[in-house]
C-alpha cells in the first residue's frame, strides 16, 4: 500500500544549532520539543538546498506526535495546581496545544502548504504515512515533510524508569512519490517510545550526500581545477555560487571541469550547467558511489571509486577515535577524500555542525575556533599555524591528513595547545588506514581493516566487512599486532625505453650530492626528470656544472634525467603534498 | 472528488440527535451555561459555555472519556442511518479519520493532581490508558474491524480536516469506506488558556457583529459515513450528501493569530472549489468558522467579501458553542442538515454590522437552492484553514 520515497531524512535530540538558522530572541519562548523539531526540520530542508525564508506552498507537513509538547501540558497543568487558574500563563497554554510543533515550524519555515498534526499514540507515525500518500497522489503538494516528534513523558521516565528511554528528539523525512529511495516502514508498537522507531529509521534514509552537500562538493571541484589552471584563484578562499564560478570561463575548461565532474559523480549522460546539482543529486542516488581523484603526487592523477557502504564504514570508524566533539572545522576541500570523510561524513555520523573555513593561517582563527571543535587539517597549513605564533585558547582537537605529518609538528601542535591532534595515514585509494596521536610514532590500524604481512612488514590490508583490499605504497614494519611503522616509501618502478627504472634511486642518489638540499624525480615526456632545491650559499652556475657531471658519472643511460628543472622550493599542491612541475 | 455520505450522527449542545437538531436550528432556543458542575475554575461563575446534556454522560465510566462517550453516540446514529451493521464492514477496506483537541492531550488532570502532590498509592490506570489511546483506534475496536486510523490535532480545524483526510483515502482508493469526524469535550485546560489568552466571552457569543467580544466554548461529537460510489451502489443505502471537495493552506503567519490577509484562507478555499470541480455560482452558502473573535471575524469576513461575494453567510457557534476539535464535524453536519432542508438558520445574537468587516452574515432563516454545494470552513490556532465542498441529497 505505501507507494511513498524518501528523498531524504534528519534527526536531531537537541536544538543545538538552531540559531544558525533562526534569532535566538525569536525561538526563546518555544518548548524544547517544538525547537528540537523547528532545528530538525530546517536542516533538512535546508541539506536540501531549499530556502527556509521564502514562501513555499507545495511543501505539505505532517507531524506525527503520541504525546505533543507534554512538558508544557504539565508545565500548564502545575501553573494551575500550584498557583491557581487566575495566574496560569497564556503562553504555556499557546504552546502546549498539540499543533504547537506544526505551527512553530510553519511560522519559521514559511509553509504554506497543507499542514497536519496527528496524534493517533504509537499509531501516529505509521498512519500519517496514508495521508502523505493522499496529498502527494491529488497534487495538494509537490513533497511533504513528515516529522515524527516526542518527548520523554516526564510520568513515564518516572514511574516505568528505563522502559521509557528514548528523550526528546524528532525525525524527519521529506516525501514525494517517485523520487527518493522506497520508504519501507514496519508497523512498530511502542507507547513509551512512541518517535523511537522512526528515529532510528530517520538515520537509515538520511542521504550521505544531500543537495546542499553535492553543491559543496561541485564548487569545491570546480574551484580547486580553476585554481590549478592559474583561473581565478583568489576564489579558493571564497564561497562563490557555482554559476558565478563559470562566468567568463572558456569552453574547453568548462567541458574539463564537467568531464571531472561527470568521472566525480559516475554521470553517464552529457551534464550542463543549469541541471548540474540535479544531475549529480540523481546519479548520486542511483549509483551510491563516490570517485575520489588523487592528487597527482607520486604521478598521473588517478580515480578511486568508493561505495557509500565502504565510506560508512570508514566514517563510523574514525568517529570511535574521538569524543565529546561538538562541531567539525574543515579547511580540506569536500571533493577531497579526506575532506568528505572527515568533514563532510564525519559530521553527519556525529550529528554535528560542520562550517568550511579556508586555510589561510591568520591569527584570527583563536576568535573563530570554539571549545568542543575538531579542526580537519593538513601539515602544510599546521605548520604556518607554528610559523605566526598561533596559540589555541580553548578545548580544540585537530585531525591532520592529506599529507604525512612530521613527529616535531605533531608535537608543537600540542605546544601550541591544541587538545590532541590525530595523525590520519592513508590514500585516495583507499581511504583512512590507521591513527597514531602525539608523542607516538606508531600508526595503529583502523577497526575496519585486516591485514596480511610477511617479515613483520604489511604487505596488503582489506576491509573486513566490505569490498577493498589495498597494497599499501609505503613500507610498513609492525611493531605489534595491528601497530606499524612507516619506513619510507616502496620502490615503484617506471618504464623508460622499455625498461624498469625507479625514479626513488635517481632522487637517492641526487640527494646525495653535496650541493643538493632537496630534490623530486618523476617520469617526464619519456624518461624521467628532476627537480632540485639547491642549498643555500651555493654557487648556481657551479652547482649546475657539477651535478651534470656526477649524474653522468654515476647513472646508467635507463636513468639519467632528460630534464632538470632549479627552484627555491619543491613544487607543492596546496596542502603540502608534492606536485608536478 | 464525489463521496457518497451514507450516514450521519450529531450531538451538541442544541440537541442529541440529527431529528432533535434539524428543528432545534431555526428554534434557537439554546443558550450558554455557566459550567460550575463541569468544571472546578475560578472562571466557571464568569464566563460560559455550551455544555451536552447531563443525560448523555451521567452514566460515563471513570475511564471513559466525554469525548469518546460523545463520539460513540453520533456513531451509533450515524450507523444506523447508513444502514450498516458491523459484520458486513469485515469484507470492505475500512478507514477511521477522527478530529479532536482534548481528548488527545493529557487529559488526566485529576490524576496528575494526585501525582504531582505526591499521594500514596495512586492508580496508574489513567496513564496506562492514555498511553495506548486514541479515539480513531476507539472507534476501530469499537466497530470490531481492522484499518486505516488516524486521530487528527490540527486544533479548531481538526475535524473538518478528518473529513477531508477520510475522503482522499476513498479518492485515492486506499478505503471503500470512511468512518470520520470528531469529539470534543468542556475540560479546564482550554477554559483557562482561551480565557488567559482573552478570547473567551463573558457573554453569549455573537459572530461577525460590532460588538462580539469572543468566543463560547462546547463540546460534541459528530460522525460521518463516507463510502465510494462503488461501495454504496453494492449496500444499496440511503444517500444523505456528498464530500465534493477538500482544501487547506497555512498562512505560516503567527502562533495563534491568523493572518490579516486571509492569505491562508484564500488558497484552502481556492483548492476546494477546484477539487470540487464547481464555480462559485454553484455554492449556495457558506457555513463560517465564525467563532466571535476580534480577529477571526476581521479575516473570515474580509475573504469571503472579497472573492465569494454575495453568497449567504451562516455561523452557528452562537447555537453549538466553539466544540474546538469536534467544531468542523459538527458544522459539516449542520451544513448538511441545512442543505437538506433547504434553508439555512439565521446567525443568533447578530445585531450590528462592523464596519470594518462589512459582512453581514444570514440574519433570518433563508430559502437556499438545495441542488447546489455549500461550503464549511475552519481556522485554527497557528493559521491553519481548512474547508470542505459538501452537497446534500438533491446535489447532482
Amino acid at each position: 500500500m505505501n507507494k511513498l520515497f524518501v528523498l531524504d531524512s534528519y534527526c536531531a535530540q537537541s536544538y543545538e544549532g538552531l540559531e544558525n538558522f533562526f534569532a535566538p530572541q525569536k525561538m526563546r519562548r518555544l518548548g524544547i520539543l517544538s525547537k528540537v523539531s523547528l532545528y530538525c526540520a530546517a536542516k533538512l530542508l535546508d541539506n536540501q538546498n531549499i530556502d527556509l525564508h521564502a514562501f513555499k506552498q507545495n511543501i505539505g507537513l505532517i507531524i506525527a506526535t503520541s504525546f505533543g509538547p507534554i512538558s508544557q501540558t504539565l508545565s500548564f497543568m502545575d501553573s494551575i495546581i500550584f498557583d491557581g487558574d487566575i495566574l496560569a500563563s497564556p503562553i504555556t497554554f499557546s504552546s502546549s496545544v498539540h499543533n504547537a510543533i506544526e505551527t512553530t515550524i510553519t511560522t519559521s519555515l514559511n509553509l504554506q502548504g497543507p499542514v497536519l498534526t496527528i496524534s493517533d499514540c504509537y499509531n501516529s507515525f505509521l498512519s500519517s504515512l496514508a495521508t502523505a500518500q493522499c496529498w502527494l497522489a491529488s497534487q495538494m503538494c509537490q513533497t511533504v515533510l513528515l516529522g515524527a516528534a516526542d518527548e520523554r513523558h516526564p510520568i513515564c521516565k518516572k514511574e516505568f524508569g528505563q522502559k521509557a528511554f528514548f528523550a526528546t528528539g524528532a525525525a524527519f523525512f521529506l516525501l514525494t512519490l517517485s523520487a527518493g529511495k522506497k520508504f519501507i516502514v514496519k508497523n512498530i508498537t511502542d507507547p513509551l517510545n512512541p518517535a523511537d522507531y522512526a528515529f532510528n529509521l530517520s538515520k537509515k534514509y538520511q542521504c550521505l550526500l544531500s543537495k546542499k552537500d553535492i553543491s559543496k562538493i561541485v564548487a569545491d571541484l570546480i574551484k580547486t581545477y580553476l585554481a590549478s589552471k592559474k583561473i581565478k584563484t583568489m576564489d579558493v578562499f571564497d564561497t562563490p555560487k557555482i554559476s558565478d564560478l563559470f562566468l567568463n570561463i572558456d569552453e574547453k575548461i568548462q567541458n574539463e571541469i564537467f568531464e571531472q565532474i561527470k568521472k566525480t559523480f559516475l554521470i553517464d549522460s552529457e551534464i550542463s550547467k543549469e541541471n548540474l546539482l540535479e544531475q549529480c543529486f540523481i546519479s548520486y542516488q542511483k549509483n551510491e558511489q563516490f570517485v575520489f581523484s588523487t592528487s597527482g603526487s607520486t604521478g598521473q592523477p588517478l580515480q578511486w571509486r568508493h561505495s557509500f557502504a565502504q565510506i560508512r564504514e570508514e566514517v563510523k570508524g574514525v568517529a570511535s577515535i574521538f569524543s565529546n566533539i561538538k562541531r567539525i572545522v574543515c579547511t580540506v576541500p569536500t571533493h577531497h577524500s579526506y575532506g568528505f570523510i572527515f568533514g563532510l561524513q564525519l559530521a553527519k555520523f556525529l550529528n554535528i555542525d560542520i562550517i568550511y573555513q579556508a586555510p589561510l593561517p591568520t591569527l584570527l582563527w583563536r576568535n573563530f575556533l570554539k571549545a568542543g571543535d575538531l579542526l580537519i587539517t593538513f601539515p602544510l597549513f599546521l605548520k604556518y599555524l607554528k610559523n605566526i605564533d598561533f596559540k589555541f585558547n580553548c578545548d580544540v582537537k585537530v585531525l591532520t591528513s592529506t599529507s604525512p605529518c612530521p613527529d616535531t609538528l605533531m608535537d608543537d601542535v600540542i605546544k601550541m595547545g591544541a587538545a590532541d591532534i590525530t595523525d590520519i595515514y592513508g590514500s585516495s585509494e583507499s581511504g583512512a588506514i590507521a591513527f597514531r596521536k602525539a608523542g607516538d610514532k606508531s600508526f595503529k590500524l583502523f577497526d575496519f581493516w585486516e591485514y596480511e604481512a610477511k617479515d613483520m612488514q604489511i604487505e596488503k590490508i582489506y576491509r573486513k566487512d566490505t569490498n577493498l583490499e589495498v597494497v599499501l605504497p609505503d613500507i610498513a614494519k609492525l611493531k605489534s599486532e595491528r601497530n606499524f611503522y612507516i619506513c619510507g616509501r616502496i620502490d615503484q618502478a617506471v618504464q623508460v625505453a622499455g625498461i624498469n627504472v625507479y625514479p626513488q634511486k635517481l632522487e637517492q642518489i641526487l640527494r646525495g650530492h653535496d650541493f643538493v638540499k632537496e630534490v623530486s624525480v618523476r617520469l617526464g615526456e619519456k624518461r624521467l626528470k628532476a627537480f632540485i632545491v639547491l642549498k643555500e650559499g651555493v654557487n648556481f652556475d657551479e652547482a649546475k656544472r657539477n651535478i651534470y657531471a656526477y649524474i653522468n658519472k654515476n647513472l646508467d643511460a635507463h636513468h639519467k634525467p632528460e630534464s632538470i628543472t632549479f627552484g627555491k622550493n619543491l613544487p607543492q599542491t596546496p596542502f603540502g603534498k608534492k606536485a608536478d612541475w | 472528488m464525489k463521496n457518497i455520505i451514507s450516514g450521519f450522527g450529531l450531538l451538541c449542545a442544541l440537541g442529541e440527535n440529527i431529528a432533535a437538531i434539524s428543528e432545534n436550528l431555526y428554534r434557537q432556543e439554546v443558550w450558554p451555561q455557566y459550567p460550575k458542575d463541569r468544571l472546578e475554575s475560578s472562571f466557571a461563575g464568569e464566563y460560559p459555555v455550551f455544555c451536552i446534556d447531563k443525560n448523555i454522560w451521567e452514566n460515563k465510566k471513570a475511564q471513559e472519556s466525554f469525548s469518546w462517550i460523545f463520539l460513540k453516540k453520533a456513531l451509533d446514529e450515524a450507523l444506523i442511518c447508513a444502514q450498516i451493521d458491523r459484520d458486513s464492514l469485515k469484507n470492505m477496506r475500512v478507514g477511521v479519520c477522527i478530529g479532536t483537541s482534548v481528548d488527545a492531550s493529557f487529559n488526566c488532570f485529576d490524576f496528575y493532581r494526585q501525582w504531582i502532590k505526591g499521594e500514596p498509592n495512586i492508580s496508574l490506570r489513567p496513564l496506562e490508558k492514555y498511553l495506548k489511546y486514541s479515539l480513531a483506534k476507539e472507534v476501530l475496536k469499537y466497530l470490531n474491524v481492522s484499518g486505516i486510523s488516524q486521530t487528527i490535532v490540527t486544533a479548531c480545524a481538526s475535524s473538518t480536516d478528518a473529513i477531508g483526510i477520510g475522503s482522499l483515502w476513498i479518492q485515492e482508493d486506499l478505503c471503500d469506506i470512511v468512518f470520520c469526524g470528531g469529539a470534543d469535550e468542556l475540560s479546564i485546560i482550554p477554559y483557562t488558556g482561551f480565557i488567559k489568552l482573552m478570547v473567551a466571552s463573558k457573554n453569549a457569543c455573537r459572530p461577525f457583529d460590532k460588538n462580539r467580544s469572543g468566543i463560547n466554548l462546547g463540546e460534541g461529537a459528530a460522525a460521518l459515513v463516507l463510502e465510494s460510489e462503488a461501495n454504496f451502489k453494492k449496500r444499496k443505502a440511503h444517500k444523505y450528501g456528498f464530500v465534493l471537495g477538500y482544501g487547506t493552506a497555512c498562512d505560516a503567519y503567527h502562533l495563534t493569530s491568523p493572518a490579516p490577509d486571509g492569505r491562508g484562507l484564500r488558497r484552502a478555499l481556492d483548492f476546494a472549489i477546484k477539487s470540487a470541480k464547481i464555480s462559485k455560482d454553484d455554492i449556495a452558502f457558506i457555513n463560517a468558522h465564525g467563532t466571535a473573535s476580534i480577529d477571526n471575524d476581521l479575516v473570515e469576513g474580509k475573504v469571503y467579501n472579497e472573492i465569494l461575494n454575495n453568497i449567504p453567510v451562516e455561523a452557528t457557534k452562537s447555537l453549538t458553542g466553539h466544540c474546538l476539535g469536534a467544531a468542523g464535524a459538527v458544522e459539516a453536519c449542520l451544513t448538511l442538515i441545512s442543505l437538506n432542508n433547504s434553508k439555512i438558520c439565521k446567525t443568533k445574537n447578530f445585531q450590528e454590522v462592523d464596519e470594518k468587516i462589512n459582512l453581514r452574515p444570514v440574519c433570518k432563516d433563508m430559502h437556499i437552492d438545495n441542488s447546489k454545494a455549500a461550503l464549511s470552513a475552519s481556522l485554527s490556532f497557528g493559521g491553519l484553514n481548512s474547508v470542505l465542498v459538501l452537497g446534500g441529497q438533491a446535489y447532482e
